[in-house]
This record gives structure tokens, sequence and C-alpha cells, in this order.
């Protein structure tokens, strides 16, 4: 795959992505909070995001609890809060049951391979799967999570089939196809 | 038998068997009254029903979490926005060669990295010749020495705010800490907060030579009309 050679360093452009594919995208971080009004006053008033109450059909906390899930859009997103300019993402958060939990990124991994290959290809080039190898499912919940070799925690998903492709946060470099 | 149903609150769509439609919309938790349905042709692309989606409200009270359009955000800002994830590593051929072969990052060293310990930028989806995304929704992001963190508490992102001090300011007014001052990193502008719940970020001030065409500066809250 070439690189466009640019002005400025590192001299080229990034490499192409011509699969119809989001494997290994960081597409969403995961935050803790103990307290909710806080957390809420603290994020409203300082980075001015804009947050919602997570569905408990998509893993979200019952509706009306006192300790939400929340999604949360800090830049421009559109109406399933994904982003729809580039260069940022969005936030989901959730209350911490017990000890404050560390903020975890979330990947993507290959629709269309199964994910228990593509987990076996991540272990193969040193990470570690945190928990049985999950099964595949057609819902919204096929996912794992691992560390990598330095010992990030990484939780990584499998999008279900019924995505359109017509979402803004599915382009890929289409034009090195031809 | 499977089915499409769209959800009129928020424009959703979602092929599901019917016995398995959820109570609630996945996204925006409407009840299933809201629903519109039609026939699975055999690809969700092939769906009929669209629904306008909604739009933001200028009046809307912040701190109300109900489902509603997200807001228009203001032009000429970058403020707030999660830009960056920095992971630390240790073994850096390990770590590099894991990202690089079974996440299919392109990995470079930054401009002025140290060649033994090197800061280490990582393109995770396709980009543009700045080496910003070209595609909402993810981020691109470094591999960084885990000895040259600043403070003994890591930080594993980064968020652009338009002035470094106001936010200092902001960070403890409402309820975090300060854990390093403004310093300088690459031509860049950095501190590090904690917020009121122990997370603790970098903030980036945006670069005072920033290309406002650019698409990764843009502002606009809903999808492109389709051509």
């Amino acid at each position: 795959m070439s690189n466009k050679a640019t002005d400025t360093y590192p001299y080229r452009a990034p490499k192409k992505y011509p699969n119809k594919d989001l494997h290994g995208r960081m597409r969403i971080l995961s935050m803790a909070y103990k307290d909710f009004k806080r957390f809420q006053k603290f994020y409203v008033n300082v980075f001015g995001w804009d947050m919602f109450e997570l569905p408990e059909s998509a893993g979200g906390a019952p509706q009306g609890s006192e300790t939400p899930s929340l999604l949360i859009a800090t830049g421009p997103s559109y109406e399933t809060y994904e982003g729809v300019v580039p260069g940022h993402l969005n936030v989901s958060a959730h209350y911490a049951e017990g000890e404050m939990e560390d903020p975890v990124f979330c990947a993507e991994l290959h629709m269309d391979r199964p994910i228990k290959e593509t987990l076996e290809d991540m272990l193969a080039h040193g990470a570690v799967l945190l928990g049985d190898m999950p099964k595949e499912s057609e819902g919204w919940s096929t996912g794992a999570a691992i560390k990598d070799p330095s010992g990030n925690r990484i939780n990584v998903w499998k999008c279900p089939s019924s995505r359109t492709w017509e979402e803004p946060e599915t382009g890929y470099d289409k034009e090195e196809q031809e | 038998m499977k089915k499409i149903y769209t959800c009129f609150v928020c424009g959703f769509p979602f092929a599901v068997e019917e016995s398995e439609c959820p109570e609630h919309c996945p996204s925006c938790n409407s009840t299933k009254e809201y629903f519109l349905e039609e026939p699975w042709r055999g690809d969700i692309r092939l769906r009929r029903i669209h629904v306008d989606p909604p739009l933001p409200d200028p009046d809307r009270d912040p701190y109300d979490i109900s489902y509603h359009a997200p807001k228009d955000f203001p032009p000429h800002s970058m403020h707030g926005r999660v830009r960056r994830f920095v992971f630390p590593y240790d073994d850096l051929e390990e770590t590099k060669d894991f990202f690089e072969k079974s996440m299919d990052w392109d990995i470079i060293p930054t401009k002025h990295s140290d060649a033994q310990r090197p800061l280490l930028f990582c393109a995770t989806g396709p980009g543009n010749d700045n080496w910003e995304p070209s595609v909402p929704s993810f981020i691109y992001g470094y591999l960084k020495p885990r000895e040259k963190f600043e403070t003994e508490k890591l930080p594993t992102f980064i968020v652009e705010v338009d002035n470094i001090e106001e936010t200092l300011v902001k960070t403890v007014e409402f309820g975090g800490k300060v854990l390093k001052e403004r310093f300088f990193e690459e031509e860049n502008q950095y501190a590090i907060i904690e917020d009121s719940e122990g997370n603790v970020m970098y903030i980036w001030q945006t670069p005072d030579d920033v290309d406002w065409t650019r698409p990764e500066t843009q502002y606009l809250s809903r999808r492109p009309e389709k051509k």
C-alpha cells in the first residue's frame, strides 16, 4: 500500500485502510464515577459534555436509577451519540460498585470473522484474555476484555450485522479498492 | 420471523427476530410502541423506513439525562473533546508488535522522540495527511514509555481545551485537582488534572496555529444530508 509523501513530519500520510472493517479503531472511552451528581456537575461545567441515560437494553442501569449509566457526547455527535466529525470520541460512564475503576478504552473487532479467531490472533501476539472466551451472539454484547503486552486493559467489541454502513463512523479508504 | 424495527423517536434501525424484539429501543430507551416495523429482506440496507432524526434543543437543561439529540457544540472550539489515548508501555518491541500485527495500527515515533524509548503516535484507522482521523467516532493516540509519565497516577487520555489556565480554575471549582500545571511536550501545551471522581487525564490546549478548515475542527452536530 503506497503512502503519499507530505511536506511535514513524518513526511507521509497514515497507511490506508481499504477494507470494509473497523477493526482496531478505538471507539469509546468507559469511565466510572462514585457520585453521579458530582460527576455530572464536573463534566457539564468544565468540559461542556452532553449526556443521556444509556438504555438498559443497551447495557445500562435500570431506567430512573440514582446511579445511571450514561452515554456522553464530548464533541459534535448525531442522534445515536456517535461522533459526526472526525478526531474525537465519546464516552460511556457508569457507577463503580466497589472501588473506583480506571478509565478503559473499547476497540472494535472484525465483524466478518468469528470473535474467537480474532482474539486468538491477539493472544498469539502477546495479549492476555481476561475471563472466558466469549460466545458469538447476534446482539450488541459480543465482546471481551484483554490486556496488551504492557498490561493495559482494553475492552474489545464485535458489532452485530445490523450495521447499515450508512453511519458516518463506518467510513474507510474506499478509493484504494479501485 | 426476522424484522427490521426503526425507532420513531431517535431513528435507530435494528433487525431481530420478532420474538426477541426488545421492550425498549437500544439507542434511546423509548418503548416498543414507537417502533416502526418492516419485513427483513436479507440486508438491513434494503430497509425502506427512514425517520428524520431529532434536532438539538438549545434551551434544554444540561442536567436532564432523558434521551435528546446531542447539543450543538460551539464553532471554532475543540473544548472538551476526547482527542487521544495514552497507554504506557514497558517492552517497546513487544507492545508495538501487538498493536501493529493484531490491531492493524500504523505506528511512528514522534518528531522529537528519544530513539531508545520513543513516544509513539498511533493511527488506529483511516486518516488524513496531518495524521488526524478522516472518519468520525474513533481516535488516534500515544504509546508512551512508562517511566516518562509525569505523575504517579497515570493519565490515559487527552481532552482538548480552549485555555489551560481557565480549565484549571474550573477543575478546582467543580471538585477536581490540578496534578501538574502547564508544561510543554513536543511543541504542545498540556496540564494534568484529576476529576471529581479520581479519573486522571491530560488537558491539551488547542494550538494557536490550528487550521479551522480541517475536518477534525468542524462542529456540525447532525448527520450530513444525503447527496
